[in-house]
């Protein structure tokens, strides 16, 4: 059964980079590679991680109902889209990516949530670990895009907004009682002026704090140069925030023995 | 959340027909179903009886 991370949060706070370097930390870890996904609508993850996207779930769905009319007599619409979904997985170093993507023109996202959903499903006993970059916001869990997860991150920043919508996932989850096993809060992006409100802002949210990740400027130079994330050095702070975060959740023992398991 | 789950009322209740229904049409007698990845279904002798998007139920009867 595969181990699975879900990032969530406010938009801004910080989602991408944190699941980001999760994968870039862990994937040399197990056997096989792990299962980076992009739900989120506004494919960012592989930027974050310095690859390139071949095709997004949502594209290969466009694809399929352009094309389904021209299949040969020996090609059936279920054997296309297999082909067009297992091209929408990127096989990398240590990792396999899949994007979400959208639907083309205007109309809701309804269709590729419903399709990564099943994808998800599909895909989760073939990786020792998933890790998804959800989009912003409470949409996917209603959508029940974000379900079966064992450890979820809500990220905020330093401010009394991103503890509230902390606040509301924690109360979201719980009303539609969606299957997550663990919830964490991490507070991302804090100066020497925001430490002091981390015990308020753990308190307005509702969930206990695993990690403080200081305000790292590598990350915001990184970002600005379009330069993937797993070439940070060492020394980056937010890198030991999370590596420490892998270490206070005894993550890579665990989900080791639930593979031998 | 856009798409239905659709059911055949039958007389002790209601048989799944469907699943990822996005598109629905009579053509006759018969209604004919897509869905997200452009796949038809046709049911025959039927009619629209219920349609509920919240609840994402769609509801043939017989007729």
């Amino acid at each position: 059964m595969t181990f699975s991370i879900a990032v969530s949060g406010k938009g801004g706070t910080g989602k991408t980079t944190i699941s980001a370097l999760l994968i870039t930390l862990l994937k040399h870890h197990f056997d096989k590679p792990i299962l980076a996904v992009d739900s989120d609508p506004n494919s960012t993850l592989n930027e974050a991680l310095g690859v390139d996207l071949t095709i997004t779930v949502g594209e290969a769905r466009e694809t399929l109902l352009k094309n389904k009319d021209k299949l040969g007599p020996y090609q059936t619409k279920e054997e296309y889209f297999n082909y067009l979904f297992q091209s929408s997985i990127m096989e990398l170093d240590g990792f396999d990516l899949i994007a979400m993507g959208h639907s083309e023109g205007s109309g809701c996202y309804c269709y590729v949530n419903n399709l990564l959903r099943k994808i998800m499903d599909e895909l989760a006993n073939r990786y020792p670990l998933m890790i998804v970059d959800t989009e912003a916001g409470l949409e996917h869990f209603s959508r029940r895009t974000t379900q079966d997860i064992d450890i979820l991150l809500v990220v905020t920043d330093p401010t009394t907004k991103g503890a509230l919508t902390a606040k509301r996932i924690k109360e979201i989850i719980s009303s539609l009682k969606i299957n997550i096993r663990q919830v964490f809060l991490v507070i991302n992006r804090v100066t020497s002026k925001s430490l002091d409100k981390i015990e308020e802002l753990e308190k307005i949210s509702g969930l206990k704090c695993i990690a403080v990740i200081p305000e790292d400027p590598l990350i915001k130079e990184y970002d600005l140069s379009g330069l993937s994330l797993d070439k940070l050095p060492e020394k980056s702070p937010a890198l030991k925030a999370i590596k420490d975060i892998i270490e206070k959740l005894n993550l890579i023992p665990t989900i080791t023995g639930e593979i031998k398991s | 959340m856009c798409e239905f789950r659709v059911f055949l009322k039958k007389k002790d209740g209601e048989e799944i027909v469907s699943d990822d229904i996005i598109y629905a049409k009579v053509n006759g007698s018969s209604i004919v179903l897509r869905g997200i990845l452009g796949n038809e279904v046709t049911v025959d002798k039927a009619s629209i009886l219920e349609v509920d998007v919240s609840a994402e139920r769609l509801i043939l009867t017989p007729s």
